[in-house]
């Protein structure tokens, strides 16, 4: 430790290794990886362009500061028990993403599959979902009591009804309502938002991570990891 | 206590005198970093202060969309770690460089210039984050642009202390040089590499997650976490009145905190090949034999005479940092084993162990030296009943953030094991902890109107010293005197 250019040279190298080995390998490994074709289609697929607004919209929000989108495998934590998604999430749901938004922290339920959950693509389930989730994105209290999540009231517009109410306007209760004649009305950004909620969806089974059919007798009891529980857990939480 | 009662000697087993040039290389830059880094303090704690009241009430200042819990949460940490920690940090970093190599500080132009860059840098930065411009990446939030200029204010800063440690009149180095030094360069590559890696675009999928935690781990511990062991290796053996037990021990601990703490990136159960995780936690389990080190040294060190003096101010902050880095260190490391991650990994914990790290370790060990700091270099006071209750408040205010917050953790994840009811029943029974973290910021939101109240004094101190000049020169007549009178 006397020479000076060799303290400096022995820090860089071993700072150098981890750089190496924690970045450079694995970007050699998984850098390059291609999309997987599934029943025709690629995945992860491409997210269309309102939804692409929408992952700017969560970013600059800071969403990602309470909500993490990456599921763990049994044995790691309860995340598949509570119905947050099918599978874990590997480096394949991962490579469309920029930037890639896992979040550390949960202090909301986890989103890497709030589409599914959310009933994306299904006319009966999908209007009174993201129906409800602007609710709660104009303040949380409104849809679940006690919630602890902030509002956003400047993602929507109150206006004055002009004739015939907006189709889009929120049903809020008392007291969130507006007043007698008023309105809310989601925002573009709102709208990307909920596009971009719908878009996150891993219910495609991967060789490295299979979803597991649930057992035919368990549906009724709506056991964590259920289709039943999903859905359920969908409004619960 | 004074401030001035207990001399900072520049080696605790080296009693000869410093030569005077060396403090007073440090004279106009101690109080631009000690401004600079007290004010990003006060800005950090409120940031974080209306982020937890937040937590209660969601629906507080909810129609301003950089009031939002998202926004403050980010901004509020990079005032802290970046304007704060990391600024004073490397400032009384280069202070002990100079003591220990027994030399001025060269380039004090340098390090001027990089203190400026490095302020432009956290100013816009947090400004971006609030107007919605984060990044979205844990510790990296910060837009490019901004990184950049911290990035190369970091290296001007740098480059100065190591060719002030390059010219030292013995061969025979301090401690806590190694980790100064070594913190010196961390930040630089770290930011360097992950600046191009990210903004860059050279990265696809998970790899950006793996730059993200590979910058936060390498700027967590071979940056802040080495500023506050060469803080701590430097101020306890002074304090103690003797030399540090063991070198050796001490080397075993850089090494370590070299060689294996920036491989400790992934998590069981992470998104990334099974490796990748392997590696993590292979390097998470060695670098705690540096730990064990570090800890061993300081209990050596220490052994006997804490009752002197950890009552002082700084024997109080310096002994609370030591704990907690050796505390963080170990429980970071106990949370990453398999059945303990399954309960507290992305709970409240992972906030509380940041803030024992970041709030406790390096904060408190450069809080404990920033009052000598600026008394030996610039020769200014700060009040001493303004900064031993600065440190109670702020000693009080972190304690009663990470504390909870790990507790409130522990909580949630065994609320979640239990996969009872719903989530909201979950957060619900964690929530009373959380809100004692709330209480926590207060205290160190509070303490920092103590700090900057503190170096207010030293502003007046030189205002009014500024004044009494004037007036002396107006007052000479003009006669030939006054040239003499200005000298």
């Amino acid at each position: 430790m006397r020479s000076t250019p060799l303290l400096f040279l022995g820090i860089l190298a071993g700072m150098a290794a981890s750089w190496w080995g924690v970045i450079v390998a694995p970007r050699l490994q998984l850098g390059g990886a291609p999309t997987v074709v599934v029943n025709g289609q690629h995945y992860p697929p491409r997210r269309p362009g309102l939804a692409e607004q929408g992952a700017e919209v969560y970013r600059a929000q800071g969403c990602n500061a309470c909500h993490t989108q990456f599921l763990r495998p049994e044995g790691y934590g309860h995340d598949l028990d509570w119905g947050w998604g099918p599978r874990r999430t590997v480096a394949q749901d991962y490579l469309r993403d920029n930037p890639v938004l896992l979040g550390a922290v949960r202090v909301g339920p986890d989103l890497s599959n709030i589409g599914s959950r959310m009933g994306a693509g299904d006319t009966n389930v999908q209007p009174a979902m993201v129906a409800y989730q602007l609710e709660h994105l104009y303040h949380s209290r409104a849809a679940m009591p006690g919630s602890v999540m902030p509002a956003y009231p400047y993602l929507f517009e109150k206006r004055r009804i002009a004739g015939v109410p907006s189709p889009d306007a929120l049903k809020l209760k008392a007291p969130y309502a507006p007043e007698d004649g008023y309105e809310v009305v989601p925002t573009p950004e709102a709208r990307a938002l909920m596009a971009y909620l719908l878009s996150l969806r891993t219910t495609i089974s991967l060789p490295e991570a299979p979803i597991v059919p649930p057992p035919t007798n368990a549906v009724a009891d709506a056991a964590p990891g259920t289709d039943a529980a999903v859905t359920n857990n969908a409004t619960a939480k | 206590m004074t401030l001035t009662a207990a001399p900072v000697s520049a080696r605790a087993d080296d009693p000869a005198p410093l030569p005077p040039e060396v403090d007073a290389s440090f004279r106009s830059l101690s109080l631009h970093f000690a401004w600079k880094s007290g004010f990003w303090l006060l800005v950090g704690a409120f940031l974080s202060l209306l982020a937890s009241v937040k937590l209660h009430a969601p629906g507080m200042m909810s129609e301003s969309a950089w009031l939002t819990y998202g926004r403050l949460l980010p901004a509020g940490w990079s005032a802290v770690v970046y304007g704060f920690a990391g600024q004073i940090g490397m400032a009384l970093g280069l202070w002990l460089v100079a003591r220990a190599a027994r030399r001025p500080l060269q380039g004090g132009l340098l390090v001027f210039f990089g203190c400026v860059l490095w302020n432009i840098g956290v100013l816009v930065g947090v400004v971006a984050i609030l107007l919605g411009h984060s990044t979205g990446r844990e510790w990296l939030e910060m837009p490019a642009g901004a990184m950049g200029f911290l990035v190369v204010g970091a290296g001007l800063i740098g480059a100065c202390g190591w060719v002030t440690h390059a010219g030292r009149q013995e061969s025979r180095t301090y401690p806590s040089s190694w980790f100064v030094l070594l913190a010196l360069i961390a930040f630089v590559w770290f930011g360097t590499v992950a600046l191009a890696m990210l903004a860059g675009g050279e990265s696809q999928g998970v790899v950006q997650v793996l730059v993200q935690r590979w910058f936060a781990n390498g700027a967590a511990k071979l940056w802040l976490g080495s500023l506050a062991v060469g803080c701590i290796l430097f101020l306890l053996p002074s304090l103690a009145g003797r030399p540090l037990a063991s070198r050796q021990l001490a080397l075993y601990t850089f090494w370590c905190l070299v060689l294996f703490a920036p491989w400790a990136v992934a998590h069981h159960g992470d998104p990334f090949p099974r490796w990748v995780v392997s590696a993590g936690v292979g390097g998470r389990t060695l670098a705690v034999i540096g730990l064990a080190a570090l800890a061993l040294n300081l209990w050596k060190t220490a052994e006997g005479t804490c009752g002197r003096w950890c009552t002082s101010t700084r024997g109080l902050l310096i002994c609370s940092a030591a704990g907690a880095y050796i505390l963080g260190g170990a429980l970071e490391y106990v949370a990453s084993l398999r059945p303990v991650a399954s309960v507290v990994r992305l709970t409240w914990t992972t906030q509380g162990l940041d803030w024992l790290w970041v709030g406790g370790a390096a904060s408190l060990a450069f809080l404990a030296l920033l009052p000598d700091f600026v008394a030996r270099t610039s020769g200014r006071t700060l009040n001493p009943a303004l900064v031993r209750w600065h440190a109670i408040l702020t000693l009080a205010g972190i304690g009663l953030i990470a504390l909870p917050l790990i507790l409130a953790g522990v909580i949630q994840g065994l609320s979640m094991a239990r996969a009872a009811s719903t989530y909201m029943d979950v957060l619900r029974g964690s929530l009373h902890a959380v809100r004692l973290s709330s209480l926590g910021f207060t205290l160190l939101a509070l303490a920092q109107f103590l700090l900057v109240g503190a170096l207010f004094g030293v502003a007046r101190q030189l205002l009014n010293d500024g004044l009494a000049t004037l007036r002396q020169w107006s007052a000479v007549p003009v006669n030939g005197k006054r040239a003499e009178a200005r000298s």
